[in-house]
């Protein structure tokens, strides 16, 4: 029932990646167009706040995870030296996914949710979910079991680490929370979840894309392997611990604040070691990024991830969070990274990955160029508007300004927002399209290539 | 694996899965930036409180009127929502406006089953002195 074939789950997983980012991504636009038009599709299945919970939940859990276990069965393979441990179990395990996934999506609409940021699916469809991602790693544990290179390259320290931390992050964010007395503890638990699904999955896969995708892309070397591994074991240590900085000034204990924002900012070892080889690596490459779209896509990736990273630790600190906590700002920041890093390596990877398995380069140049400006164009709009408006709605709080006047004084932002969102969203459609005709070109070449040889044999 | 490193020029490549990789030495502005953010780490953990140290608001009981005011009221009637109430003590008698709050006027909800007797004086005393 399940295909053998080789490479067919990385691409299997990407092109439902790509159906489902349409789909998560529309919910975006309407959660900020009903920012503007209340009214629009006000059922009691599109409400607003089923809306961008559906939203959050299918661009990181369907969007970005199902393209990060894309490049991994591709990745994995290619640098252990060896196929995918079984093609039938990874294509088992995207159709079991993508039931989940519906089962969840369908969950939010209904209002069934766990109001808790980044794991809003309720209980039952938490537990399939966990089976679903212990399936992924079972296959991927065991591909790199049956390796033929003995030393781990660290891309693969970092997909590693990335399964096993995903379950176990899943774990702890969803299932406890039903037994222990809501509350404070619920929400330091919560916030596990919310930050190392950003920190211990979306960062760390990321990374190991970028890792992976940057000696691929230039033909260079990598800067420094050591300063690679340093990254990893640090980001290992601390990003664990970030949970707390999301409750900063609230009533948590001073030493649970202080243990939030010191890794927040120790962070920045990681942060500038990932950096640093990044740009010993493409050191005499840039004029490259001129022609090549995924290399593109890989350094504005990188670049965003810097400034998510920069952003980060200085928002964990108690004197920033008083201003920007529960502004705009934050939602901007918390696009940078899942779209404006991680999205932009995964779509990189999907442009590299893709060609090789199916034969044929992308149908189109020109469908990449626009995806790829449309994307970036689309994002900083869509950014700078949130952050100026988080710094305005702060300091109009601070100052007493009566509530629904901050209300009036958003309108242009959260337009410009709309504006830059519209782009976000139009730019995939130039992804899916691209995607969907190199497809069906390299089957149809395929089969004149079969025809051919039959004629001439 | 320590030792594989240092027989090699930082310059020469090693090949792991098709991949080149180089072993040059950890920029000193890195270490620099890793020590700073270490004893950062340590002196915070040490001499700050984790938290924005906010003074308590003097006699927070006082302002009841003047907080309900604010909270509930100017949110329609400082936007143009509603007539502008600077004043509005001397165009209707107090009977009248303490009606209004409880039991609302046009479209005004009735907001009387959120406050107490008390509470709706304090908000009379304040528009009081409102103009």
């Amino acid at each position: 029932m399940f295909t053998d074939e080789k490479w067919s789950s990385s691409k299997n997983w990407f092109i439902a990646a790509v159906f489902w980012i349409i789909i998560g991504m529309s919910m975006g636009l309407l959660t900020a167009t009903k920012q503007i038009w209340p009214e629009l599709l006000n059922n009691r299945w599109t409400t607003y706040g089923h809306v961008r919970s559906a939203h959050v939940m299918l661009v990181i859990y369907a969007w970005l995870s199902m393209a990060y276990v894309g490049s991994m069965f591709y990745m994995i393979p290619k640098l252990s030296k060896t196929r995918v441990y079984s093609e039938k179990l990874g294509n088992f395990a995207l159709v079991f996914y993508n039931i989940v996934i519906l089962e969840g999506f369908f969950a939010l609409l209904f209002s069934q949710t766990e109001v808790i940021e980044y794991g809003e699916f309720p209980l039952w469809v938490d537990v399939q979910l966990l089976v679903a991602i212990g399936l992924v790693a079972y296959n991927l544990f065991k591909t790199v079991g049956r390796r033929q290179e003995k030393m781990l390259y660290v891309s693969l320290w970092y997909f590693l680490g990335s399964l096993l931390w995903l379950p176990l992050t899943w774990i702890v964010g969803n299932f406890p929370a039903q037994w222990i007395p809501s509350g404070v503890q619920q929400g330091l638990m919560g916030w596990f979840l919310g930050h190392n699904a950003i920190g211990l999955w979306m960062t760390t896969v990321g990374v190991g894309q970028i890792y992976y995708l940057l000696p691929k892309l230039t033909g260079r070397p990598l800067y420094s392997h050591q300063l690679s591994m340093i990254g990893f074991w640090a980001i290992a240590t601390f990003y664990v611990w970030n949970g707390p900085h999301h409750l900063m000034n609230g009533p948590i204990p001073g030493w649970i604040s202080k243990a939030g924002v010191i890794p927040s900012i120790v962070l920045l070892i990681p942060v500038w070691d990932v950096l640093a080889n990044f740009w010993g690596t493409m050191k005499g490459s840039w004029s490259q990024t001129r022609s090549s779209v995924p290399l593109r896509f890989t350094v504005a990736g990188t670049i965003f991830y810097l400034f998510a990273c920069l952003q980060g630790p200085l928002q964990a600190l108690p004197s920033v969070s008083s201003v920007i906590k529960f502004t705009h700002w934050t939602v901007g920041h918390a696009h940078m990274g899942p779209f404006g890093a991680f999205s932009f390596t995964s779509f990189a990877a999907l442009y590299y990955i893709l060609p090789k398995i199916v034969g044929r380069e992308m149908f189109s140049k020109r469908a990449m160029e626009a995806h790829f400006w449309f994307s970036t164009v689309g994002f900083l709009v869509f950014a700078f508007s949130l952050w100026i408006a988080g710094v305005v709605q702060g300091f109009a709080w601070i100052e007493g300004v009566p509530f629904l006047q901050t209300v009036l004084m958003m309108e242009p932002y959260v337009q410009g927002r709309a504006i830059g969102g519209t782009m976000m969203y139009v730019a995939q459609f130039f992804l899916a399209w691209n995607m969907y005709k190199t497809i069906k070109l390299a089957k149809l070449e395929k089969k004149q290539q079969a025809q051919q040889q039959a004629a001439t044999a | 694996m320590k030792k594989e490193y240092q027989q090699h020029d930082s310059k020469e490549a090693d090949i792991v899965s098709g991949i080149k990789i180089q072993h040059n030495k950890v920029p000193k502005l890195l270490i620099a930036v890793f020590y700073v953010v270490v004893i950062w780490a340590i002196g915070y953990a040490i001499f700050m409180p984790g938290k924005l140290a906010v003074e308590p608001a003097a006699a927070p009981q006082d302002n009841k009127g003047e907080l309900i005011f604010e909270g509930t009221c100017l949110s329609c009637h400082a936007t143009g929502a509603a007539p502008d109430l600077k004043g509005v003590t001397d165009r209707m008698p107090e009977e009248d406006i303490k009606n209004v709050i409880k039991k609302g006027r046009n479209t005004m909800p009735a907001i009387g089953h959120l406050y107490t007797e008390k509470e709706i004086d304090k908000v009379y005393e304040y528009l009081e002195d409102y103009r």
